[in-house]
């Protein structure tokens, strides 16, 4: 009887405590929070060093894009810089009408819209044949890449660039050469693409010194031969097409930094600190100018006591713009890769889903000339203080289309006003005091 | 009387102590943040009842475990246990905003029995400290900018106290005892901060355990006045943490590190009771406890203040209306008792104290034994509004089953 009761009393309990736990609260409170602190210490810290310098790639590669630029202009800041391209032409065609009678022989340049500098005054193209093959360097043609030409030119023209009204320019080549290659074709002289090749190499399209602009052109551009073929009725008029090899075509650019902060830099591994240029660093795509960042005093973060971490990590970047400086294009963004000491591409900068990163304009003031990128770096930063060799990486900051454009940006260093100066920006938060 | 009784008791015990491991949050109270968390004053008994006296209270019809040497009254053959269970009703109150929480568990168990006439032995295990807290939207500068963090912290658990008193009888008035204490449990506390649109996690699990010793005395002056003392000996208990930081940017989980690091050690006070019990009539019984806990010496402070002696005062009373003894009701206990706790944490210039009034019933269960349904109500209040503290108010009702048998009458068969 006692026994009963016992066990039942045992076994009342027990469902008692299942009820009553099951009665718990676990919802989060409004009450306490004004006097209870967080354990966390979160700051916001811009005051570690970014040094800036210039520096310049050996070279870049150039294959891959879609535009040809050729021109040439001076910059105070740059110097000269020009531009070239070297096109290799392919023909399908080796079948002509024996009557038919060239007429003349044209180099058709579309434009792609792009232009930098000043396109006002009038522009001089010239066309001179390339001497010979035209292969690329280990797969690639590079920025500094150039092939013998003959001295004289094909062919010249002076013109008012309109690439926003035009859709192309034409530049008349030399009656003589596109005579000679029409009738090689036309009798069967030349019957194959390596037969062609081999008697034309290709063709490169220069400018002259007067130049003020750099122009960009797709790779869609043609030679043109126009012929006719006599009819008893009337002339039959046609034209031949020779299409530019995009794989073969490619520009060259080049500069001349005399007098500029850049004539000393003799290869990649040469920099010059922001310091020496006016608290200034430099990019400009095509020559393979760059700016390099480097954040020395990370460490110093470890001096902060607790045990702690980078919550966000934003760099920024303003471009130093005057109002004529402003009307030249630059791009909405700003790319990255990790180099070494020696400036060598280790990696691109990525976040950490794996998406390349990139500086946003985050500011533009268009009436005080500001622009400002943000780049979001703590993958970066977290990444380099846990890699072996990460204190001998730097960034290197370049801009969209750095093989395909001349843009050029002058980006204010540490010493500019607080709006204005390059700085990191972090977030950090130390929550083991 | 028949053996399977221990054995189901024990299996309940088992079965209670999983459940306890299990339980989330065992108080509601943000003050439980501090120290080790909330102390838990709920002991076995009619104790409960009465305002939490009784260091002068002889454990001649259930446990008290108050005192050690009350055990020394057990009565020969006799074997006693105890369940307790406790659901608590609590409002928040800061000033501009209130909220109320619930919650319910076991708060002891014990047995004990007497080894020969003038001894008795006992093992209890209940809560010593409880954690329960959850705020929410913390509100915190980052510095050097003008934008705010948020945080969340929650936080469960506790440290349970398993206590074998041992209580002695020098003479049919003077009783000395002994009690040694194992205490153990663990707290976490998971903080999680959201920095703008990231998000840091810190997961911390907090280990404490040691030894705890004490002595106890009571001496009865009359057949109606008696007096008893206790002392704990101050201890320390060893800490041991596991840290696990989760790093969320963007809502992608980027980092996460665990570390066992070295915390302090927690420091016990040393605690002086002194306490009465008289008759004052036939009928009606009267206690009085004192008890002094010395914080101070342990030189410990936490986040929002130091820890500061603390004093406890407490007094109870009981009457038992007695009469035709055939009558059930002649049976039931009443008592009423009152308690003041000055707390140990002091907040700015102000101790964060607390008092409680209780009413309860002492229910038999069966004629021929002191077995005994021991049913609570408590309202007490902890903090004040008027100096920014959080104001806790709380109603408690606690049930204690103390049930007595005579086992070893049954173990002489064997």
């Amino acid at each position: 009887m006692k026994n009963s009761l016992n066990v039942k009393l045992s076994l009342s309990c027990f469902f008692l405590l299942l009820t009553f736990i099951s009665c718990n609260q676990d919802d989060y409170s409004a009450i306490g929070e004004d006097w209870t602190s967080s354990n966390t210490k979160v700051m916001s810290i811009d005051t570690l060093s970014v040094l800036s310098s210039t520096f310049k790639f050996d070279s870049i590669p150039v294959s891959g894009t879609n535009r040809l630029l050729i021109g040439s202009y001076d910059d105070p800041v740059f110097g000269r810089t020009s531009a070239e391209s070297y096109v290799q032409l392919s023909n399908n065609t080796y079948t002509l009408d024996n009557d038919a009678e060239f007429d003349s022989i044209a180099l058709i340049l579309k434009y792609d819209g792009y232009t930098y500098n000043d396109t006002i005054p009038l522009q001089k193209f010239m066309v001179a044949e390339v001497l010979e093959d035209i292969e690329p360097e280990e797969d690639y043609y590079y920025n500094t890449t150039t092939f013998n030409a003959a001295e004289n030119y094909l062919g010249e023209k002076l013109f008012n660039p309109l690439p926003h009204i035009r859709d192309s320019i034409q530049i008349n080549v030399n009656d003589d050469y596109g005579r000679t290659m029409f009738e090689k074709l036309r009798d069967n002289d030349i019957n194959s693409s390596d037969e062609f090749l081999r008697e034309y190499p290709g063709l490169v399209i220069s400018s002259d010194d007067s130049n003020t602009a750099i122009l960009g052109f797709s790779k869609e551009s043609y030679l043109r031969i126009y012929y006719s073929i006599e009819s008893e009725t009337e002339d039959d008029e046609r034209h031949l097409d020779f299409a530019f090899n995009f794989t073969n075509s490619f520009h060259h650019i080049a500069s001349s930094f005399s007098g500029t902060f850049f004539e000393d830099i003799e290869d990649q591994e040469d920099y010059l600190s922001s310091t020496t240029t006016e608290d200034k660093s430099y990019i400009q795509s095509g020559t393979g100018i760059a700016t390099r960042l480097d954040f020395p005093s990370l460490e110093r973060l470890n001096d902060i006591a607790g045990t702690g971490a980078i919550i966000e990590a934003n760099l920024k970047v303003s471009l130093k713009q005057t109002r004529e400086e402003a009307e030249l294009t630059t791009r909405d963004s700003l790319q990255f890769y990790i180099i070494n000491q020696r400036s060598e591409v280790l990696e691109n900068l990525v976040d950490y889903n794996g998406n390349t990163v990139y500086g946003r304009i985050a500011e533009e003031h268009e009436e005080y000339n500001i622009l400002t990128y943000t780049i979001p770096l703590k993958y970066y930063l977290d990444t380099k203080a846990t890699t072996y060799n990460g204190d001998k990486w730097y960034l290197a900051m370049y801009p969209q289309e750095f093989a395909s454009s001349v843009d050029r940006y002058i980006i204010y260093g540490e010493k500019a006003a607080p709006s204005l100066k390059l700085k990191l920006e972090l977030i950090y938060a130390v929550y083991d005091e | 009387m028949n053996k399977p009784l221990p054995l189901s008791l024990i299996i309940c015990l088992i079965i209670i102590s999983g459940l306890q491991a299990q339980s989330n949050l065992l108080s509601n109270s943000p003050y439980s943040l501090y120290g080790l968390g909330v102390s838990n004053n709920l002991s076995t008994g009619k104790t409960n009842a009465l305002g939490n006296t009784g260091i002068a209270l002889p454990s001649a019809t259930e446990i008290n475990n108050l005192n050690p040497a009350s055990y020394g009254a057990i009565p020969s053959k006799s074997f006693f246990y105890d369940i307790g269970l406790k659901y608590e009703i609590t409002t928040l109150n800061e000033g501009s905003s209130e909220e109320v929480k619930t919650n319910g568990n076991f708060s002891n168990l014990a047995f004990a029995l007497a080894l020969n006439e003038k001894s008795g032995i006992g093992l209890s295990l209940i809560p010593y400290t409880n954690v329960g807290y959850s705020v929410s939207a913390i509100e915190t500068a980052i510095e050097g900018s003008q934008e705010n963090f948020y945080t969340y912290i929650e936080g469960h658990g506790g440290l349970n106290e398993f206590k074998l008193n041992y209580g002695y009888s020098l003479s049919p008035s003077f009783r000395i005892g002994a009690t040694g204490s194992l205490l153990f449990g663990k707290i976490t506390e998971d903080e999680t901060d959201y920095i703008g649109t990231n998000i840091l996690e810190i997961k911390e699990e907090n280990r404490y355990s040691g030894m705890r010793l004490g002595l106890g005395m009571q001496y009865d002056l009359s057949e109606k006045f008696s007096l008893g003392s206790t002392i704990n000996l101050p201890a320390s208990l060893g800490a041991e943490q596991d840290q696990e930081v989760y790093q969320y940017y963007s809502s992608t989980l980027i980092n996460s590190t665990t570390e066992d690091n070295n915390i302090d050690n927690f420091k016990l006070p040393l605690e002086l009771g002194l306490g009465i019990n008289a008759k004052i009539r036939r009928n009606l019984s009267f206690y009085v406890d004192y008890k002094r806990e010395f914080w101070d010496a342990t030189g410990q402070t936490d986040e929002l203040g130091s820890f500061t002696d603390q004093d406890i005062i407490s007094a109870g009373l009981e009457l038992i209306p007695g009469g035709n003894p055939l009558k059930y009701t002649n049976y039931i206990q009443y008592r009423a008792g009152f308690n003041y706790n000055s707390g140990y944490l002091r907040v700015n210039e102000d101790k964060v104290n607390s008092y409680g009034l209780s009413l309860g019933i002492g229910l038999p269960v069966k004629t021929g034994t002191a077995s005994m349904f021991n049913l609570t109500y408590s309202y007490g209040r902890k903090g004040q509004v008027n100096n920014g503290l959080i104001q806790e108010n709380y109603h408690l009702l606690t049930l204690n089953i103390s049930l007595q048998d005579f086992w070893f009458q049954q173990l002489k068969f064997n």
